[in-house]
């Protein structure tokens, strides 16, 4: 807070604006990423524009040298909060060697658990796990501190908000943020959300599904929040106990150790620590890959005598992570000693704004090129590093720089802090200001001066598209085969000896198989020229996904897969399909995407008709079964009623005949038990088996179900079952056979019941949906396991014991509810108790909607 | 209901969002940075308004859950 008032919500408010542009940004990111297997930023950029190796180089650059003063702070933040929590124990020998050492376990642990092995998609839902479990411990931490600062240490936030009104070291509005200032911090923390390699690495690349960014929108911002809720009034109590200004940053630390609260400082250091080291960790692997792909492969490609080093990506992935760190490290404690953690990463996110103009130019722009691109990145950064970071370096090192105060060579233009005799702009906004304009001014220039080659317009076309449509939708259409006459095990050794190059024999052999099942030409013994395409393209898939696009472009067009004669083969096969549709490769391409849209939208449709189809035949097949069992059911309960009625009949006269003590007491009863039970059951099937007979009036609903519940209102309550009643009123009446109704109210209420063994509640409520009437039963038993949902109204299915249901309960119901033309509709989740909806329909209603229909 | 869904799924609603909170933003935080002024009711103006943007969010997404996603450029 202290000189920059409240410039540090801006880090916090730049992110919750960008967050509200998520939905198509974010997205539209991560549908490339996906099309295109993106596994960074500087891969992302260097494959939008036509895959230059050059670009991918100059990125990485910028993200390195720029994220290097944003993960010297983390380490600075755990360096010094470490020196703050050990301050009152004894001066050890190895206390002196914590920094190091702590640094040193950092990047072993982020080997060990991030990079044991190459990964194509670059995605670590471990770390990911942690890191979440991370930012939930710095909450609590903080808002334990937060508490501590405003009800314990003083009588709320009103009590805060007045004494420190009254502090003369309270900053006065002179101090605080200008606009200018407050514009820059907010542009920069809105691009550091996006572009800092770790953001990108964790919104972008380590994303599994698209759909997590409509729960990230909104729970992002609610973390900031809680985040933020008590930053001022810990600063201002910071103030208030005492403590200099110049030391805000520890405040949080400080109070809850200085008011004795030694556990909520640990907490503190503890959440501190973790969201440190978890930032280190991303922001190294992030900067590892990059470093292996987008600069030592195109070295170890350039010379023939380091082709073998290519190899070993993954332990030079391995240093990069170790020399990042330590170079991190070293910067922390040689050069920003003098200066406030928050000036530090800003100066970071000012590097990293240089890559947004090419970034949001190739999402959006479809004329943005390769020239534009370089050139507005490489003058950016140059000068953001002759305003921004030499300025830092002379201050942290020099003093009595005549450079600075006159400008090189006594040039006062050139002044760093004020190019072009600049004055009225802190050195930030005035780095950031000169140094968008530079990139901005020759990336549109380069893009309008220079002409887009044939290629990099496709991959700008391609990059339009693949934002704007999910991934699952441009799976892209195989080259159907006609018979071919290339030699595909030939193609497939080729293929195998490029990947080996990168990845062990293993590895490689596994990932040509998957080529070749994703081409669908796994099987075929030849392949026309159409199919090594296809296969050419899923091959530089997996490639860029481990090296990146534009190596994986350059190791492919060496690699011997694709050959003269084949691409010559491949343009004439191309150029033959133009002629005979009379259109230019142009229009031939626009066609072709053209089909692929529709083939996805006719795959869509089909998918939709087949869903339709197997529902109807699942209804039709459920209707055949329920009409045989009801057959087959009249005849047996015919058959057996009379016969049954003898038994009962006589074991019912024997028992009363017989005496309690006499030994044939007991296997009469059973008998005569049993037979009623028998009884039962074919009652149930004559009923199940007359279902269809019924005759329908006129009534209304609600009667029928208030009659139904007074049935059941006993047996609920012997079963400390309360029953509530949600009767909708003002109904028409309804046509229907009341006494079927009654019964399937019944069923429903009864299975309910049954279902709360350990007691509940029932609610039973009629409503009006659209032209239904609809009769809900809802119980809080223990559900409906989904596996079962599917079986519960087939006939003699239960899950009662044996002996305590017939399974037609459900069937019956069904029948009943079919022949009355409606449904039913049940939600249940295990745990969560089971809704029937029975949807009866309004014939008159119906038939009123008919003719409206036919008229018009 | 089913309006209000449609508005908060168009894409443009988003801008009007950005546009409107930026500006929302600004005033409590210029308030802020004067701290000897007594800024508490900016202060509670401050996190009030956040908060209701957020609500805003989860209500998009929602709407979003509800329906398809919203399409076009930002």
């Amino acid at each position: 807070m202290h000189g920059s008032g409240f410039q540090f919500l801006a880090i916090y408010l730049g992110p919750t604006l960008v967050i509200v542009l998520w939905g198509s940004l974010l997205r539209r990111m991560i549908r490339i990423k996906n099309r295109f297997h993106i596994i960074s930023l500087p891969d992302l950029i260097s494959a939008r524009y036509d895959k230059s190796i050059a670009l991918g180089i100059v990125a990485t650059l910028v993200a390195i040298i720029g994220g290097l003063p944003y993960i010297s702070l983390q380490i600075k933040a755990i360096l010094t909060t470490f020196m703050i929590i050990t301050a009152g124990a004894s001066a050890t020998a190895w206390i002196g060697y914590a920094g190091p050492i702590m640094v040193a376990i950092i990047a072993l642990f982020t080997i060990l658990v991030g990079i044991r092995r190459l990964d194509p998609t670059e995605r670590h839902p471990g770390i990911m796990a942690s890191l979440a479990l991370e930012c939930v411990v710095k909450l609590a931490a903080f808002l334990a501190v937060g508490v501590l600062a405003t009800y314990v240490l003083h009588n709320g936030l009103g009590d805060v908000f007045q004494r420190a009104a009254a502090l003369p070291s309270m900053p006065a509005a002179s101090a605080g943020a200008s606009t200018i200032n407050w514009l820059t911090s907010l542009v920069l923390a809105m691009s550091a959300i996006l572009f800092l390699p770790r953001q990108f690495h964790v919104a972008v690349v380590e994303n599994s599904n698209e759909d997590h960014v409509r729960t990230a929108r909104w729970m992002f911002p609610l973390y900031m929040l809680l985040i933020n809720l008590f930053v001022v009034p810990i600063a201002m109590s910071g103030l208030l106990q005492g403590h200099s200004p110049a030391i805000a940053d520890t405040f949080v630390l400080r109070l809850p150790l200085d008011a004795g609260w030694r556990f909520i400082g640990l907490l503190v250091f503890i959440g501190g620590f973790s969201a440190a080291a978890g930032m280190i960790m991303v922001d190294a692997l992030a900067i590892a890959t990059m470093v292996s792909n987008n600069l030592l492969l195109p070295v170890f490609d350039r010379f023939e005598v380091m082709a073998p080093l290519k190899r070993n990506l993954l332990r030079w992935r391995w240093a990069a992570v170790a020399a990042y760190i330590a170079a991190g490290y070293v910067f922390a404690v040689k050069v920003t000693a003098s200066y406030m953690l928050v000036s530090i990463g800003m100066i970071s996110f000012a590097a990293i704004l240089q890559l947004a103009p090419a970034t949001l130019g190739g999402l959006f722009w479809l004329k943005g090129n390769r020239h534009g691109a370089i050139g507005g990145i490489v003058a950016g950064f140059v000068v953001w590093f002759y305003t921004l970071l030499l300025p830092t370096f002379a201050k942290s090192w020099w003093h009595d720089i005549p450079f600075m105060d006159y400008g090189p060579f006594g040039l006062a233009f050139l002044r760093p802090e004020h190019l072009l005799w600049t004055t009225g702009l802190d050195p930030l906004p005035h780095g950031v200001f000169w140094s968008m304009l530079i990139n901005v001014g020759f990336y549109l220039l380069g893009s309008v001066a220079f002409e887009q080659s044939e290629t990099e317009r496709a991959i700008a076309e391609e990059f339009a598209r693949a934002g704007g449509e999910r991934a699952a939708t441009l799976s892209g259409s195989r080259a159907e085969g006609a018979p071919g006459d290339i030699d595909l095990a030939d193609k497939v050794r080729i293929a195998t000896a490029l990947l080996s190059q990168y990845v062990d024999p293993e590895e490689a052999k596994r990932v040509a198989g998957d080529c070749l099942r994703e081409s669908g030409i796994d099987g075929q013994r030849m392949i026309s020229v159409l199919q090594l395409s296809d296969l050419a393209n899923v091959l530089e898939k997996h490639l860029s996904g481990l090296l990146g696009a534009a190596m994986a472009s350059k190791a492919l067009q060496h690699g011997g897969l694709v050959t003269a004669v084949d691409s010559r083969r491949l343009e004439e096969a191309y150029g033959e399909l133009a002629a005979e549709l009379k259109l230019t490769p142009e229009a031939l391409i626009a066609k072709v995407n053209e089909y692929r849209v529709r083939e996805g939208m006719s795959a869509q449709h089909t998918a939709e008709l087949e869903q339709r189809v197997q529902e109807r035949t699942e209804a039709l097949v459920q209707a055949d079964k329920m009409a045989a069992v009801g057959q087959l059911a009249s005849g047996v309960a015919h058959e057996i009623n009379n016969p049954l009625g003898v038994i009962l009949g006589f074991s019912q006269a024997l028992v009363r005949k017989v005496s309690d003590g006499d030994p044939m007491a007991m296997p009469l009863k059973s008998i005569e038990r049993e037979a009623k039970r028998c009884k039962i059951l074919v009652m149930d099937l004559l009923t199940f088996s007359r279902t269809g007979r019924s005759e329908k009036s006129e009534c209304l609903l609600n009667p029928i179900v208030d009659a139904s519940l007074n049935i059941v209102a006993g047996k609920a309550r012997s079963k400390s079952i309360g029953v509530v009643k949600e009767l909708e009123d003002g109904q028409p009446p309804i046509s229907l056979n009341s006494q079927k109704i009654q019964q399937v109210v019944i069923n429903l209420c009864n299975n309910a019941i049954d279902a709360m063994s350990e007691g509940g509640r029932l609610v039973v409520g009629t409503a009006r949906v659209d032209d239904c009437l609809v009769i809900r039963v809802q119980d809080t038993g223990p559900g409906i396991p989904p596996d079962l949902r599917a079986k519960i109204f087939e006939p003699f299915f239960t899950t009662k014991p044996v002996g305590q249901g017939t399974g037609l309960g459900l069937a019956l119901v069904y029948e009943i509810v079919r022949n009355h033309g409606g449904r039913i509709e049940v939600d249940s989740e295990p745990g969560q108790g089971a809704r029937f909806s029975v949807l009866l329909p309004l014939a008159r209603e119906e038939a009123a909607h008919e003719r409206v229909v036919t008229a018009a | 209901m089913n309006a209000l869904s449609r508005l908060l799924r168009r894409s443009e609603f988003n801008w009007l969002l950005f546009g409107l909170w930026f500006v929302l933003f600004f005033w409590p935080v210029s308030v802020l940075s004067d701290l000897r002024s007594r800024p508490y009711p900016a202060f509670v103006f401050f996190i009030a308004s956040w908060a209701a943007l957020i609500l805003i969010l989860f209500l998009q997404a929602l709407a979003e859950k509800r329906g398809d996603p919203p399409g076009g450029l930002p």
